[in-house]
């Protein structure tokens, strides 16, 4: 049995080998994804492509049958010692049915050497050890041949088996060999002896690998569905295989170079006949027979015919990532044009399914076209204009202050932040030089206190006067003499404590206790108050009533207190200029509503009537009479806005009439 | 471990080997041996200690054998070398010349070799070399002095006999490049509207005397000079893009020479000065030929192995291929790059172009297809003089795979791996080929208009943001635009997810991505910065589907003031924006302004600026006026030091609490002139700092610095994979600093890793390491100006009671008091000195 093709990924996962059973090598750069070098067979190379179809030793001749990379050393040890990467030269060596090994150099692009004749009747498997020095060819003739990979001579040849050895492997530490055909045999290679035999496997072995560690071996072979582990320590004694990983197609290839007992994680990667990579990943042996493997897979085109659909080439782990996923290098898609990608398995179990790319060159330009559509995203696009729904920024400070921030904006009518925000000494004595200047009220003393977090907002903005009970309304044995206090030293805080008591007796009482001039202070302050916020009338109107009643004589006879007074009293002209017309419609919605009672309850009779309005053609200011005088005596019933009621008629009256006259 | 590369390719000639498989390149110190069929470098010769300038394969012709593999290289550190190049071994010999050498020519080795019985003539190699002036200290390395010292002269050198042959050939204020004839009879020089052809004398002398000099007059500036096969035709290009061919210089009877010898008034020309021929004035040439298609000037000139072809190369970016007996001409445009050089190959039909975009293009005569083509990394590009201020991206790691990208010019993103140091993949922001120079009157202002100015990546490497702009021409036209990517997910791929025009209606200073985030923020000059989040309400009206696009969350401003610079706390809990000289704080999630920071002396535009990772310190540059860096510490808001640098570049390391900065040398009022031509002020110091110390933890000193960059990658990319397998995971993570200099030659190490020190920068750029501070503080005279200040919430805790549990244990265990008593003496005695001292400190 011959692969098609042959795959194979440099040591350090940078290149990445395609052969052809036609003799073409292809290397492709796995970063990039371009094609690196293409090599042809060297007759065809040194005799001309003209002659060599003749000889036949053009590309065609060379059958090859097994393919792998060795990494070697330069002949400069200075070099190495550097930690240059280019200290070390790429070998690519191919086995060919002819019995034949032949070594590219991988960066030149040229045969280094050939080897002739190591195994009669074709090579079938080509191990190396680590460092790459020495190659162990195995033959269909059940010989191992011991080759230099430096300069391809032959240095030994040994009998492995009697029949055709399948595949081969080099432990870690370059000291034993493993062969297989059907069964799993374990050479000494300083003695060239056998140590161990393994069986098992029914047929072929189309898949061998070492673990990292070189105390396991991993096999599969043609027909089965599994993967199995083989213990290869000297000290041990097991002939049959320790764990079988079954998976659902026969496996052409095993990586087994994270497979590293004690570390904690076993990990395990084998690429089955129909392209899927199964991933094995558990922490000890035993774990790694009950994990469910995790596959990675191209995804099936069902436009594409059967040469086009894309599959997985080739697949190794790759270098861990940060987090010690286990990353997967896989090339997928044709041979033409196979495509790179790093997979990342994150769970036992998944499936992960690859999107097929088949952006080759030699795809028929119908299929391009196809996906030149499917990759056409739709792109959002903003213009100028994008920043219109955007929050503008705003200063970040500990205490909510949105009220405050507003007055900012309103003052300074520009999304910028103002200077006091810099909590900077000279910054700060601006501000407060500024503020002096800026508005001598009230209201910048209070947004002080807002700042410094003394006051609460809704206090000092009295927005919600049910939530005043935050602040600790004072005992009312002590109101008078912190109200009196407050008045002397004009302390907003305090006086403010003293405003939040709405008890009538409390506020009779203190107000009464209080001196004349405190009184008329109080009235005026009090009064600045409603100025600033109207809407704390409510709070404010007993405190009002209260000094206006005790100490009405005192008031009326300081003149200093007329303009209070008298803005007081426009204060509360204009709230009841508003009052008449409320009071009015009040009275119409009332009498709509009782109209609506009324109608639900005399349904039938109201219906009779309506029927002899049609009837009737003349009259309707009569009708209308009656409609009032029924809105009225529905009214009556219970309604304490009836005398409003009537002054809403009047009144509508009297502007129709004046709209008539 | 430390990972070299980068470099440019195309900065002097390559060579071919002599069986055609290899390509010799010279980049910087090193010559890196390319095999043409892969296109990999095979191996570097490395030995020199400065750029090396020219690399002469040795022709088979010499020896007869074809595999040898021998090379001669000539460098700026004043020696020629050597080579055996099949092997990195060190070179065979090495001649001390003495003086910087920038180009070199040897005609002995194309000479026929000589016949039986013959004794081997000398190796006589043409020097042109930058020469000190008189009067200046001759020193090898003095590049210091900038080019007033130094003029180019012309030597002749006899490599056998290692000395110089007596008398210069030529000087010139500036070093030119020399050029010989195919088989070593001439060699040529440019040198402004002159062209000097010299015959090659086939007999040893003693003086350059012996050597004859024809010296041929044009108009123009002429640039490139080369011969033809036969030897009888020089071609020279000039500044306005004509290409002239001389016939047969040189080769006056020699009754003329001896006549005008004779007779030194008949050597002025008295009759017109143009004859018939287009020979001009008395030039020693039978004819002259002028060919004409390129617009601006001809940079390379190079004839066919056989003479039958011309090619011409400039910076239209296409190959002209003449035949001068017709003056027919074939053309290839379209190559990405001024041509620079054309090398003829072993095989007559592939010729190498070097483009000045880092590519060396194989080109096929018979079909002018691109066979293959070496990209190297790409060049830097300064911003032009208006946009100077923008601190734009470099290059960046792509946090996923550790790889490097550059915004190249020409709208793209090249992406490259800093490990195997080759070219992965280029993403273009926006469609645009390369056109030319620009047809503008003044070529010196002609740059490119668009540019990549801003890259930034997320954190896990899924999504990028680029900002390209297009310069406006004469005020009209310029626009910027913020694109958002979507990467692939297992591949270097990028698809295009949102565009956004003209983002802050003016020039765009920086870009940062959130550490942990969606979230990016552009700071501009029109006083704002943007904070961009993904968003999925985004109606396409066709087909009501949703699409993630990204769309502006909030603007913030601050005083009115520019933004010049932004960074992210590493948590990405704060936000700095720099507003021209104070550093804003911000809470990036609501937004928020926290606090603002002025620095008090002498306040200047910020320009860099950079949290540190696990610290609390806030690093921030200005390089206006009085170049200054500032360590913040923020829990306290107090500067904690700062230094007098020009700070070209600043990084901060992910992995530990130290940043990094190249700092400019030379003045910084010269910086800010004029000064992209001296090499004084090229040289910049890269230095790591602990925050909380100002002098640095280890500085190095490098050439090249403007326009450099450097980086802290987050993966480990300095350790092997073997390294990688047998690590112990609980080792220190180490950190990896990649330093990138306006020439784009990299450096990646580790810079806290004391044992690789030494080695660091002591090859290519760099003058060896600089010991600690000292050599530091000397460059800047009072650099280092600290203002420690204690933070005052630290109090110094003393220990407990100095002797401990003793008293509280209980009496039966307790020791006799006698024999107690001493040492609790003792104790309480040590605490009251240690109390004194610290009082008298």
């Amino acid at each position: 049995m011959t692969k098609e093709v042959l795959t194979a990924f440099s040591p350090s996962s940078d290149f990445l080998a395609v052969a052809t059973t036609d003799g073409r090598i292809k290397t492709w750069d796995v970063g990039s994804g371009h094609l690196r070098g293409e090599f042809v067979d060297v007759a065809a190379s040194t005799s001309g492509a003209g002659t060599a179809i003749d000889d036949g030793s053009g590309h065609l001749a060379v059958d090859y049958s097994c393919i792998t990379w060795i990494s070697l050393p330069t002949s400069s040890k200075k070099a190495r010692k550097k930690g240059n990467k280019n200290g070390q030269s790429l070998l690519l060596v191919l086995g060919t049915a002819a019995g034949d090994v032949l070594a590219w150099d991988a960066s030149l692009g040229q045969l280094k050497w050939r080897a002739n004749d190591c195994n009669a009747g074709g090579i079938k498997a080509i191990g190396k050890s680590r460092c790459g020095k020495i190659l162990y060819a195995a033959g269909a003739d059940g010989m191992i041949c011991e080759i230099d990979s430096g300069n391809g001579q032959v240095l030994e040849k040994f009998r492995a088996a009697k029949t055709a050895i399948s595949c081969v492997a080099v432990s870690p530490d370059g000291g034993s060999l493993l062969t297989a055909s059907s069964e799993l045999k374990l050479f000494d290679l300083s003695s060239k002896k056998r140590i161990r035999k393994f069986t098992g496997h029914p047929a072929e072995v189309t898949a061998l690998a070492f673990s990292q560690d070189g105390k396991y071996a991993l096999s599969s072979s043609t027909g089965e569905r599994q993967v199995s582990i083989w213990e290869c320590e000297p000290n041990t004694s097991t002939t049959g295989a320790v764990l079988s990983l079954s998976c659902e197609q026969s496996v052409v290839s095993l990586d087994g170079s994270r497979f590293i007992e004690g570390t904690g994680l076993l990990k395990l990667l084998a690429v089955s006949e129909g392209g899927v990579a199964y991933v094995w990943e558990a922490t000890s042996l035993e774990k790694l027979a009950s994990v469910k493997p995790a596959t990675v897979s191209v995804a099936r085109n069902p436009g594409a015919s059967k040469g086009v659909q894309g599959c997985i080439i080739a697949a190794i782990l790759a270098k861990e990532g940060a987090e010690g996923v286990t990353a997967v290098q896989v090339a997928h898609g044709t041979i033409a044009k196979p495509a790179f990608e790093q997979v990342h398995v994150s769970a036992m179990g998944a499936n992960l399914v690859l999107a097929s790319d088949a952006s080759g060159a030699l795809l028929p330009a119908s299929h391009q076209m196809e996906i030149d559509t499917v990759k056409k995203t739709n792109v959002t696009v903003l213009g100028p204009e994008n920043a219109a729904d955007a929050v503008i920024s705003k200063a970040h400070v500990e205490f909510d202050d949105s009220e405050r921030s507003r007055n900012v904006k309103k003052r300074s009518a520009s999304i910028d932040l103002d200077d006091d925000e810099v909590p900077q000494a000279e910054n700060l004595e601006e501000e407060e030089t500024a503020a002096t200047m800026d508005e001598d009220d009230e209201q910048t003393m209070e947004e002080r206190l807002i700042s410094l977090g003394i006051v609460d907002k809704e206090v000092a903005n009295g927005d919600k006067p049910e939530t005043v009970v935050k602040v600790v309304p004072p005992r009312g044995d002590s109101l008078r003499v912190l109200l009196s206090q407050a008045l002397q030293s004009d302390d907003s805080s305090m006086l403010e404590r003293c405003l939040s008591v709405q008890d009538e007796k409390l506020i009779k009482n203190t107000v009464s206790k209080l001196r004349p001039t405190e009184a008329s202070k109080f009235l005026s302050v009090c009064m600045l108050r409603l100025e600033t916020r109207p809407r704390r009338g409510l709070a404010l109107v007993s405190w009002l009533r209260a000094v206006l009643l005790q100490h009405s004589a005192s008031l009326m006879t300081n003149p200093s207190m007329q303009p209070v007074l008298t803005t007081l009293y426009q204060l509360i002209e204009a709230r009841m200029t508003v009052f008449r017309p409320l009071l009015a419609l009040s009275g119409r919605l009332d009498l709509i509503t009782a109209q609506i009672l009324g109608q639900e309850a005399g349904l039938v009779e109201e219906v009779e009537e309506v029927v002899e309005a049609v009837v009737y053609e003349e009259g309707d200011s009569e009708i209308e009479v009656e409609e009032v005088e029924e809105g009225e005596e529905a009214e009556e019933s219970g309604s304490s806005g009836s005398d409003a009621n009537e002054t809403m008629i009047s009144d509508s009256e009297g502007e129709e009439d004046a709209g008539t006259q | 471990m430390v990972i070299r590369g980068g470099a440019s390719l195309v900065r002097y000639q390559p060579a071919f080997s002599n069986d055609g498989k290899r390509l010799l390149v010279c980049k910087s110190a090193l010559v890196t041996v390319y095999s043409t069929a892969t296109s990999l470098p095979v191996l570097h010769l490395s030995g020199h200690k400065d750029a090396v300038t020219t690399v002469i394969v040795v022709p088979t012709n010499i020896t007869g054998n074809v595999s040898t593999n021998h090379c001669w290289t000539a460098s700026m550190d004043g020696t020629v070398r050597f080579w055996d190049f099949s092997t990195d071994a060190p070179p065979i010999k090495t001649i001390v010349v003495g003086r910087p050498i920038v180009s070199m020519v040897i005609p002995s080795l194309l000479r026929p070799p000589p016949k039986e019985g013959e004794k081997a003539s000398n190796m006589i190699a043409y020097l042109s070399l930058r020469w000190l002036k008189e009067g200046h200290e001759p020193r090898l390395e003095a590049v210091e002095g900038g080019k007033v010292d130094w003029h180019g002269r012309v030597k002749v050198y006899d490599l056998t006999k290692s000395r110089y042959l007596q008398g210069s050939l030529i000087k010139t204020i500036t070093p030119q490049a020399l050029s010989v004839s195919p088989f070593g009879s001439f060699v040529g020089l440019t040198w402004n509207r002159k062209v000097h052809v010299w015959r090659v004398p086939s007999t040893y002398s003693v003086h350059v005397r012996c050597i004859t000099l024809t010296t041929l007059h044009h108009t123009k500036t002429c640039r490139v000079v080369t011969f033809d096969p036969t030897e009888r035709v020089v071609a020279a290009g000039d500044d306005t893009g004509r290409i002239l061919c001389w016939q047969s210089v040189g080769e006056r009877r020699l009754d003329q020479i001896v006549k005008q010898k004779g007779s030194p008034t008949s050597v002025i020309p008295k009759g017109p000065k143009h004859s018939a021929s287009g020979v001009r004035g008395n030039d020693d040439a039978e004819s002259c030929t002028t060919y004409h298609w390129h617009a601006n000037a001809v940079q390379s000139l190079c004839f066919s192995v056989d003479g039958t072809y011309l090619f011409s190369g400039g910076s239209e970016g296409t190959l002209v291929i003449w035949q001068p007996e017709t003056g027919k001409q074939q053309y290839r445009p379209r190559l990405g790059g001024p041509l620079v050089y054309i090398t003829q190959s072993k095989d007559p039909s592939v010729f190498a172009i070097s483009c000045l975009d880092n590519t060396i293009k194989f080109i096929n005569l018979g079909t002018t297809h691109v066979e293959k083509c070496f990209q190297g990394i790409r060049t830097f590009t300064p911003l032009p003089d208006v946009l100077k201020w923008v601190s734009n991206t470099r290059a960046l790691f792509e946090p996923k795979d550790g790889k490097l990208a550059f915004p190249t010019d020409h709208m793209g993103l090249q992406f490259y791996d800093p490990v195997r140091d080759t070219h992965l993949a280029e993403v273009q922001i926006a469609p645009r080929t390369y056109v030319g120079a620009d047809f503008k009157k003044d070529l010196s202002e002609s740059g490119p208009s668009t540019f990549v100015t801003h890259v930034a990546f997320s954190s896990d490497g899924s999504i990028m943001a680029t900002i390209d702009i297009c310069l406006p021409e004469e005020d009209i036209g310029g626009s910027a635009t913020l694109k958002f990517w979507d990467r692939h997910a297992r591949r270097l791929s990028y698809t295009l997810s949102t565009v956004v025009n003209d983002p802050h209606g003016a020039d765009i200073t920086s870009m940062v991505y959130h550490p942990s985030q969606h979230l990016l923020v552009t700071c501009s000059v029109d006083a704002t910065f943007k904070v961009w989040v993904q968003s999925s309400d985004f109606k396409v009206e066709d087909d009501y589907e949703t699409v993630t696009g990204w769309r502006c969350r909030s603007v913030g401003s601050y005083r009115h003031k520019q933004m010049l610079a932004g960074a992210f706390s590493p948590d990405g809990s704060l936000l700095a924006a720099a507003a021209e000289e104070l550093v804003t704080l911000w809470n990036p999630y609501t937004n928020g302004f926290v606090t603002s920071l002025a620095s008090v002396p002498s306040p200047q535009k910020i320009r860099h600026l950079a949290f540190v990772h696990k610290s609390q310190f806030l690093v921030a540059a200005s390089t206006e006026g009085k170049p200054r860096m500032t360590v913040w510490h923020l829990p306290t808001l107090s500067v904690r030091w700062s230094s007098l640098l020009y700070v070209e570049a600043l990084a901060v390391d992910p992995r530990n609490s130290v940043f990094s900065v190249i700092a400019l040398t030379g003045p910084p009022s010269m910086v800010t002139k004029d000064g992209y031509e001296d090499a004084a002020n090229r040289k910049a110091v890269v230095a790591v700092f602990n925050p909380e110390d100002p002098t640095p933890i280890a500085a190095w000193s490098i050439r090249e610095g403007r326009g450099g960059t450097l980086m802290f990658s987050t993966s480990n990319l300095l350790r092997d994979q073997e390294e990688v397998k047998e690590s112990d995971d609980g080792r220190k993570p180490e950190s990896c600093l990649a330093v990138l200099t306006g020439s784009r030659e990299y450096v990646l190490f580790n810079p806290l890793d004391k044992k690789v020190q030494p080695e660091v920068f002591a090859l290519p750029a760099p003058q060896g390491p600089e010991e600690g501070a000292s050599a530091f503080s000397a460059l800047y005279g009072k650099a280092a100006t600290p203002k420690i200040r204690e933070p005052k919430d630290v109090v110094g805790m003393r220990a407990a009671r100095p002797w401990g549990d003793l008293l509280n244990a209980p009496s039966h265990v307790l020791p006799s008091l006698t024999r107690i008593s001493y040492a609790f003496m003792e104790s309480l005695l040590e605490k009251q000195t240690d109390t004194e001292e610290q009082r008298n400190l």
